[in-house]
């Protein structure tokens, strides 16, 4: 997943366009984006797109209330049933023990449909310190999300568009969700101005390890895609390095060596996990 | 059960709908003002007395402003009228 967008769960034209904007996956938010007035008028709006016109080609996400909240129960009793297959955002998500208590609402929820995935996300100081418990909380946990802003605000400092203040927190869950064998999503570029900074912001992430970035602009879609898709040149490498490797092993060579580098099981992973992604 | 209701936006792609409980009569009236009206009006007001009727919504009058609304949410907004008339409270909402 390269580009996770946002959409308003209460605006039904941001909702009926959002399967048509060119993400990998949209995010319907009851949350921050919803006043809390209007949480039913969003979360019957949501029920009534899912039931009737779900996304076909776009990967469905709802991001549900906080745990803690009044409104995250209602979220799941109505919605999780319609997510056979989708995934569920998990806001603030500080310790494992909170995806613990999304699962088991979900297991008494979801008895006659397959429950939702999971995806944590990260925006608290509690959080980040536990991200590896809460990425190897469940099963159904497939990536780790980033929330820059909430995590500023908890820390008492700015958001800056150079991200300073986020390296530790960018390189704590990527490797947490690494060692838990699940995805990294990195937090949004919030100056929809600014696709300069976005592009560079992307390319940082990228090259920390994370797999993907949350989006909350349309017009940012295109520019976070093309930031966290492969390169030509790392496709044919790639390439090269699985078949040289695989007939290595038919050979029954314990390793080989391509333009001078030696390749071990290490780099022949990373090069099938890279076109593996692709090929999906 | 509160007197009035309402749910939507007036805003493209959205409809607004007022409810008002009106006094000795289990009838729904509707009011209705969408620029599809020659089109789908018919349609509209059936989805909005059916997705009442569901809530057991009956004896008010429905003011509609539909702005191009799709019917899955002319129907949740009418869902969300009707719930918010049935909540305990305050006497508008």
């Amino acid at each position: 997943m390269r580009s996770l967008l946002f959409i308003p769960g209460n605006s039904p034209g941001m909702l009926i366009k959002s399967d048509f904007l060119g993400a990998d996956m949209v995010i319907f938010d009851l949350e921050d984006a919803v006043a809390p007035t209007e949480k039913d008028a969003a979360r019957r709006l949501l029920y009534h797109l899912l039931g009737a016109m779900p996304p076909a080609r776009t990967r469905t996400a709802v991001r549900i209330n906080c745990i803690g909240s009044p409104y995250w129960q209602d979220d799941l009793r109505l919605l999780a049933p319609l997510l056979a297959g989708g995934h569920l955002v998990v806001p603030k998500a500080g310790q494992a023990s909170d995806i613990h208590t999304i699962e088991t609402a979900l297991d008494k929820i979801c008895t006659e449909t397959a429950p939702p995935r999971l995806l944590p996300l990260i925006e608290t100081a509690a959080g980040i310190e536990n991200a590896g418990s809460i990425a190897a909380a469940s099963e159904r946990v497939d990536a780790l999300l980033l929330g820059g802003e909430d995590l500023a605000s908890d820390l008492g400092c700015h958001r800056t568009a150079q991200g300073e203040e986020l390296r530790y927190a960018r390189y704590r869950i990527v490797n947490a969700a690494a060692a838990a064998g699940v995805d990294a999503i990195d937090t949004p570029f919030t100056d929809t101005t600014d696709e300069a900074g976005l592009v560079q912001d992307a390319a940082f992430a990228r090259s920390l390890g994370f797999n993907g970035k949350l989006v909350i602009h349309p017009g940012q879609v295109h520019a976070v895609n093309a930031a966290f898709a492969p390169s030509s040149d790392e496709l044919d490498a790639a390439r090269e390095i699985v078949g040289t490797y695989d007939a290595a092993m038919a050979r029954g060579l314990g390793a080989v060596a391509l333009h001078g580098k030696m390749i071990d099981m290490p780099i022949y992973r990373r090069a099938q996990k890279l076109l593996s992604e692709v090929a999906k | 059960m509160r007197e009035r209701s309402c749910a939507g936006l007036q805003k493209n792609d959205d409809i607004y709908i007022e409810l008002a409980r009106m006094e000795d009569t289990d009838e729904i009236e509707i009011v209705l003002c969408s620029k599809v009206q020659q089109l789908y009006g018919r349609q509209i007001c059936a989805t909005l007395k059916e997705a009442l009727l569901a809530q057991g919504i009956t004896g008010v009058r429905v003011t509609a402003d539909d702005r191009g609304a799709l019917d899955f949410v002319v129907r949740a907004r009418a869902e969300t009228a009707a719930m918010r008339m049935k909540e305990e409270g305050e006497k508008d909402a």
